[in-house]
């Protein structure tokens, strides 16, 4: 297995309250692997890949327990000098907000650069020949002038390729993409999807890539999970989770994709909202929002139900049914 | 650039023609007159007041009056009402003497208040943040006189040197050593004490700004690319950290000027502050105007100097 995340919790600490942000997460990606992570705004996904990395903000955050294994070897036992290491050289990370996440005040050639140098003892020309070629797989027209550019100069969809151009630096073993293209306007999302599809065949690597959108899920990966209030909802390959959804959240989310939408229906929506996670309700997380729910979803908090070939489903309601 | 340079010239030469008149009607406006043509100056007879009314040209209209002082401010032909000295030059002496308490009480703020601000910021919560907060605060809040005259006790009778003044009185023409560190003691309170507040204040702010950059997306970027702490602190953060200090850098130059009345009177240091305080009460108008004009062109110079240094340090500002 080359990442497994296994009963992680991570809680936040602030206002003298406890936000239980992950609430026993556990997912894996194996080698060469697209898996997706699903679920809406809040649910602890991006908590959760911060974690992996160690850079999640502590405080507020801590994490309570659970283990990151990264080819065996648990991320959350490794000291600071270790964890440098493998950030970036072997897990890398694209995160949601292209605007931001360059560093305005440093060239574009600063900042892939500096993405081989900390990692490789490499002599400058070497490590711009790289840029340019890295900065030619993620679709820049004209890499070398774009080297001197400062992020400003660039457009939204233009910075995004080369954050992963500054992911793809060292040739990690698995990327993580974090909403790669949420905020990124419908025609250049569809661009960027295709560059993750691109590089994929031509890369031996991992993706793990997050999003709310199932319609990008079905474009790529190969498994997905779907996640609920810091909690796994269902988990499963694509094919199974979207012919055969076994959770009431899942079951909704699909109802609610337009595309699957018979022409004249009116488009559904899950009624109600991600409870906060200061005050998740008792029992099964969604039960305020589920159509299914019975007595004992409001006391009892539910287990995985296997329905085999890896699809889970944390509903054990519609099991027995 | 050049273009840019031009244009932020010429805006603010208006500028300071416009000052320049503001200044003058204020100084016109304002209440009281110069002892020398009150009439209510017993010293004085009629005649004598005449007199010198013409010889200042106020008996003639405004405008005349402007015309005539920036003429003469121009030309160096300015004196002093009070003892008909050269105002230019009278400024110049007392400019060198507070630029020697200027340069020593910036270099003390700047030089502190960044290592102690940042070093705060990332030990945010920690033992030295909460003691350089406490101190900071202790430093702002004790009056600044006060805090002089416990200094200057402490300093008098435990090390026995005289601080008052810029060189001890009587001290003639020593070797060059004596003199040195005759200055260093003198200057070493009265710029220490301009800097505390300075220190106190500025790093507060360094401190502030520098946490707000720790936050940003390109801060936890440069840690996922696996950039050590350090660097991602001093040059991921920091480099973004500094830039509205940069529009600050320029601001401190009109400092020179107004920024120590209260410690030059203190330590009776001869410096511009107190010459200006000393010049409106006696209302020596030339030397007020004069004054006002250099803090003026000192404020223009500063911002100036700031606009520019923003454009080479910040990439995304281009004219
Ligand atoms: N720095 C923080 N301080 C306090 N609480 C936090 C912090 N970061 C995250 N949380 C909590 O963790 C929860 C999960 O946040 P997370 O950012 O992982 O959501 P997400 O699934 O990535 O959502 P989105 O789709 O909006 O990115 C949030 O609801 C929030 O309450
Ligand atoms: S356990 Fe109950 S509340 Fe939770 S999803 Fe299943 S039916 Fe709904
Ligand atoms: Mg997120």
């Amino acid at each position: 297995m080359m990442l497994s995340i296994q009963d992680l919790k991570v809680y936040f600490f602030s206002d003298g309250r406890v936000a239980r942000a992950l609430d026993g997460v556990s997912y894996e990606a194996r080698k060469g692997e697209t898996v997706c992570l699903v679920g809406e705004s809040g649910c602890g996904k991006t908590v959760s890949v911060l974690t992996i990395l160690r850079i999640l903000p502590q405080p507020p955050g801590r994490i309570m327990g659970g283990k990151v294994l990264f080819n065996g070897q648990n991320l959350l036992d490794l000291n600071e000098e270790e964890m440098q290491k493998i950030r970036g050289r072997r897990i890398a990370m694209i995160f949601q907000e292209p605007m931001t996440s360059l560093n305005p005040v440093f060239t574009i050639e600063d900042q892939i650069e500096e993405a081989i140098l900390v990692h490789e003892k490499v002599d400058i020309e070497e490590a711009r020949q790289r840029c340019i070629q890295l900065l030619k797989d993620v679709g820049i027209p004209s890499p070398e002038e774009r080297l001197r550019d400062y992020p400003h100069q660039l457009s939204g969809g233009q910075r995004q390729r080369v954050m992963i151009a500054m992911a793809l630096a060292c040739n990690p073993e698995i990327v993580i993409a974090d909403e790669p293209t949420t905020a990124l306007d419908v025609t250049i999302q569809a661009q960027i999807l295709n560059l993750f599809r691109e590089l994929k065949q031509k890369r031996e690597m991992s993706l793990l890539y997050i999003t709310h959108d199932l319609g990008v899920v079905a474009n790529i990966a190969d498994r997905v999970y779907v996640m609920y209030a810091g909690v796994i909802a269902e988990q499963g390959e694509v094919a199974h989770i979207f012919h055969h959804p076994r959770h009431p959240y899942t079951q909704g989310l699909l109802a609610s994709l337009p595309n699957r939408v018979k022409r004249g229906k009116t488009l559904h929506s899950i009624p109600g909202t991600v409870p906060n996670p200061a005050y998740k309700p008792e029992g099964c997380p969604f039960h305020p929002r589920c159509p299914d729910v019975i007595g004992t979803c409001r006391v009892q908090f539910p287990e995985m139900c296997d329905y085999g070939g890896g699809h889970l489903s944390r509903c054990p309601v519609l099991y027995e049914r | 650039m050049l273009s840019f340079i031009a244009r932020n010239s010429i805006q603010k030469v208006i500028t300071l023609f416009f000052v320049s008149v503001i200044s003058f009607l204020v100084i016109y406006l304002a209440p009281g007159e110069p002892s020398q043509v009150d009439p209510l100056n017993p010293k004085f007879t009629p005649e004598m007041v005449e007199r010198f009314r013409q010889q200042f040209h106020l008996d003639q209209p405004l405008y005349v009056q402007y015309a005539f002082f920036y003429g003469d401010l121009f030309t160096g032909k300015t004196v002093s009402w009070k003892d008909n000295q050269p105002v230019l030059k009278k400024v110049w002496e007392r400019f060198k003497n507070s630029l020697w308490l200027f340069v020593v009480g910036t270099l003390l703020t700047w030089t502190l208040s960044f290592p102690i601000g940042i070093r705060s910021a990332i030990f945010r919560g920690g033992m030295y943040d909460r003691s350089a907060t406490f101190f900071s605060y202790l430093l702002i809040s004790i009056p600044g006189f006060f805090f002089a005259y416990v200094l200057i006790i402490l300093v008098v009778t435990t090390l026995h040197v005289p601080v008052i003044d810029m060189e001890t009185f009587g001290l003639g023409d020593p070797p060059w050593y004596r003199w040195i560190m005759d200055r260093v003691w003198h200057l070493l309170l009265p710029s220490l004490l301009g800097a505390t507040g300075g220190i106190a204040v500025l790093s507060r702010y360094v401190r502030s700004q520098m946490m707000e950059v720790e936050s940003q997306d390109y801060v936890r970027t440069a840690r996922a690319k696996g950039v050590p702490e350090e660097q991602v602190h001093y040059k991921h953060a920091l480099r973004n950290a500094l830039l509205p200090f940069v529009t600050m850098f320029g601001l401190i130059l009109p400092g020179l000027i107004g920024g120590s009345v209260i410690i030059e009177s203190i330590f009776a240091w001869p410096g511009m502050g107190r010459m200006a305080y000393e010049a409106i009460l006696a209302r020596d108008y030339p030397i007020v105007l004069t004054v006002n004009f250099i803090s003026a062109v000192l404020v223009l110079i500063g911002t100036f100097i700031s606009d520019v240094l923003y454009m080479v340090v910040d990439p995304r500002i281009r004219l």
